[in-house]
């Protein structure tokens, strides 16, 4: 008998804890919420700005831009290249 | 007294009866609405649109991308009477929009108004520093070209479907759309009691798959020069328009696609509706003298002719069921060879390779060469027109068909063909798309496909060395390049009017190959309708070299000669 109430008191007790715990941590959590509001507003932001800042790249690389700047920095096309090195020829006696 | 226990027993039974079958009702028959009520309260659903999949040129540049716009909406109901006028002047100022229609749209009685959509994010971030009551953004992705109108006919654009969602007309955007498209998800965000997101069961993204990129086999650089080029070339010529296409012959792949008047795909509506087709693959055209290729390697290969053989015919023009044919130039040599015929481009000398085939063998090599089918090329709204049966053929027709007047191709088809001469015989399925790239990074390669042979090897040397000789000896002999082999070949096409031929317009062209001896690329040059000059040689053939000479730079290819 005294061994039951014994056992039903330290069961209550783990509950009792457990219960304790449980809050304890629930409340913790919740308002963990701002700090992973405040970390999703940061990545799209940053996506954001990665994006924009991509655009800005491909437009800049673009051929048109380019050929447009070097015009303007007084750049003209090549009229013939310069051919440095004879094709070989089609058969070559040993 | 028993029956009042008795009494009593049941009135409390029929409560419980009545409490269980109402809660019953309430969990069991109305659990999904009464779910989907509380999740609205302390949740909210997000759409996640789909990101469009990006178009690549051979050199991995996204030509057609993605950016990041903005719609202004405005909630009417937040916003007071007073504040309304006010906003919409700010508004209207900052977004050149009429007053009075900002105004309408914030006078309705709706939680949400579009205001304005693909407003740049510099506009967006000056409004918002204005912090306006009520006036919010939505971020929105729209189609984006880094290269401006580069290639705009081979990209096509993007538009609407019925239901308001982005659909690709025309082009790569239009043939690939199911794979650019990809397919927009939901997700479920928990909010706190005071509008916090809170951990457990965050930002559920169910069902979002972006599209898939593709990488074309278009060279952006030859792409670039090809545009300029052409687009000299119009001007300088007084053409009503022109196009050039370039090819490797070895694997199909489509190198560069140019065509002008061109539409911008970023502002497509300003453009007419014409200009969003393709006319490489659209546009039917007579061929003119270009066609004589494919049937002299037809008379070679089926060995009715050698590139010795004398034309016993081609002294003086020939009578035909009642029609003359003369040659362009209206000169006549006796015994002239089938190189020289091709070389001079004599039309009677053509007249008698077509007799020697016979219209039956000639119908079946020009269906060898895929004349008359589609091609198989993968871009939207290709088209063809079949060949006649050959008991629909008159005499004259055949004739003229030796001269490629009487037939339209389109300048794919005639590519194509032309190009198994430049790859040992075998005709290759031209292709755009050499790669699709799946969103989770798995490349799909898109192989070459050999589509037939339709001259032997042996025919398809013999005919490059006629072609050489058309080059070095030809009328076009004064555009060509020094030191490079380039086979090639110029026609001058009439334009068919109300049954006969318009006498003072051409379609000009040059179709050729180079190197010789190991052909990196094939190109037709069309010219349409020309004014400084009706002939081939004289309009479309320097438009060729000039775009060959930097060819040969851009692959780093030495002369040979």
């Amino acid at each position: 008998m005294k061994k039951a109430v014994t056992f039903i008191t330290l069961v209550i007790g783990i509950i009792f804890v457990l219960s304790i715990i449980q809050i304890v941590v629930s409340n913790k959590l919740s308002t963990t919420g701002i700090v992973l509001g405040g970390l999703q507003d940061q990545i799209k932001t940053y996506k954001t700005e990665n994006t924009l800042l991509a655009q800005q790249l491909l437009v800049l690389s673009s051929y048109n831009t380019i050929a447009s700047s070097a015009a303007d920095l007084g750049f003209i096309t090549s009229k013939s290249p310069i051919v440095l090195s004879a094709p070989l020829p089609l058969a070559i006696r040993p | 007294m028993k029956w009042r226990y008795r009494l009593s027993l049941f009135v409390f039974l029929g409560l419980f009866f009545l409490i269980i079958t109402r809660l019953f009702y309430w969990q069991v028959v109305k659990a999904e609405e009464l779910s989907a009520m509380g999740a609205s309260q302390y949740g909210k659903q997000i759409v996640i649109s789909p990101e469009r999949g990006e178009i690549r040129t051979s050199d991995g540049f996204p030509i057609a991308s993605n950016k990041i716009s903005y719609l202004l909406y405005a909630n009417p109901k937040e916003i007071s009477e007073v504040d309304k006028e006010k906003i919409s002047i700010i508004l209207s100022e900052k977004l050149s929009l009429d007053p009075a229609s900002v105004s309408a749209q914030l006078r309705q009685d709706l939680f949400w108004v579009p205001i304005e959509k693909n407003i740049d994010v510099s506009v967006k971030d000056e409004l918002e520093k204005l912090t306006l009551t009520g006036v919010g953004f939505e971020e929105q992705y729209v189609r984006f070209y880094p290269e401006a109108s580069m290639a705009a006919q081979l990209i096509g654009f993007v538009g609407k479907n019925d239901t308001g969602e982005d659909k690709g007309y025309f082009g790569i955007e239009g043939y690939y759309d199911r794979q650019l498209r990809g397919k927009g998800g939901v997700a479920i965000q928990i909010d706190d009691a005071v509008g916090r997101p809170i951990l457990a069961k965050m930002n559920n993204d169910s069902g979002r798959i972006n599209g898939r990129n593709l990488t074309l086999t278009v060279d952006r650089a030859i792409q670039f020069l090809v545009e300029r080029k052409l687009k000299k070339g119009i001007e300088n010529f007084g053409a009503v328009s022109g196009m050039v296409i370039i090819m490797d012959p070895k694997t199909g792949s489509i190198l560069s696609m140019a065509s002008f008047p061109s539409f911008d795909p970023r502002s497509y509506r300003d453009y007419d509706v014409n200009t969003y087709k393709n006319p490489l693959i659209t546009n039917l055209y007579e061929p003119g003298s270009t066609f004589k290729a494919l049937i002299m390697a037809a008379g070679i290969d089926s060995k009715v002719v050698k590139p010795d053989t004398k034309c016993p015919i081609c002294a003086s023009p020939l009578s035909i069921g009642g029609y003359e044919v003369r040659t362009w130039n209206n000169q006549y040599k006796k015994d002239i060879d089938m190189t020289e015929v091709i070389i001079h481009s004599d039309n009677t000398g053509m007249v008698y390779v077509s007799q020697q085939l016979g219209i039956d063998r000639m119908l079946d090599y020009l269906k060898k060469f895929g004349i008359g089918d589609l091609t198989g090329v993968d871009l939207q709204g290709e088209v063809s027109v079949g060949l006649r049966p050959s008991k629909n053929w008159y005499p004259i027709d055949v004739a003229t068909l030796s001269f490629g007047q009487g037939i339209s191709v389109t300048p794919i088809e005639l590519l194509s063909a032309f190009s198994s001469l430049a790859n040992g015989g075998k005709r290759m399925e031209p292709h755009i798309v050499k790669e699709i790239q799946t969103p989770e990074g798995q490349i799909i390669t898109i192989p070459p496909k050999l589509v037939g042979q339709p001259v032997s090897e042996a025919t398809a040397k013999v005919m490059t060395e006629i072609l050489v000789n058309a080059v070095d000896k030809g009328e076009a002999q004064f555009a060509k390049i020094k030191g490079y082999r380039v086979a090639g070949k110029t026609g001058t096409a009439q334009i068919p009017i109300a049954g006969h031929y318009d006498p003072t317009k051409t379609i000009a062209s040059f179709i050729g190959f180079a190197p010789a001896q190991d052909p990196k690329f094939a190109m037709l040059v069309v010219i349409d309708r020309p004014t400084s000059s009706i002939y081939g040689a004289e309009t479309a053939a320097p438009v060729f070299f000039d775009i060959a000479r930097d060819l040969f730079a851009h692959y780093g290819i030495a002369p040979s000669q």
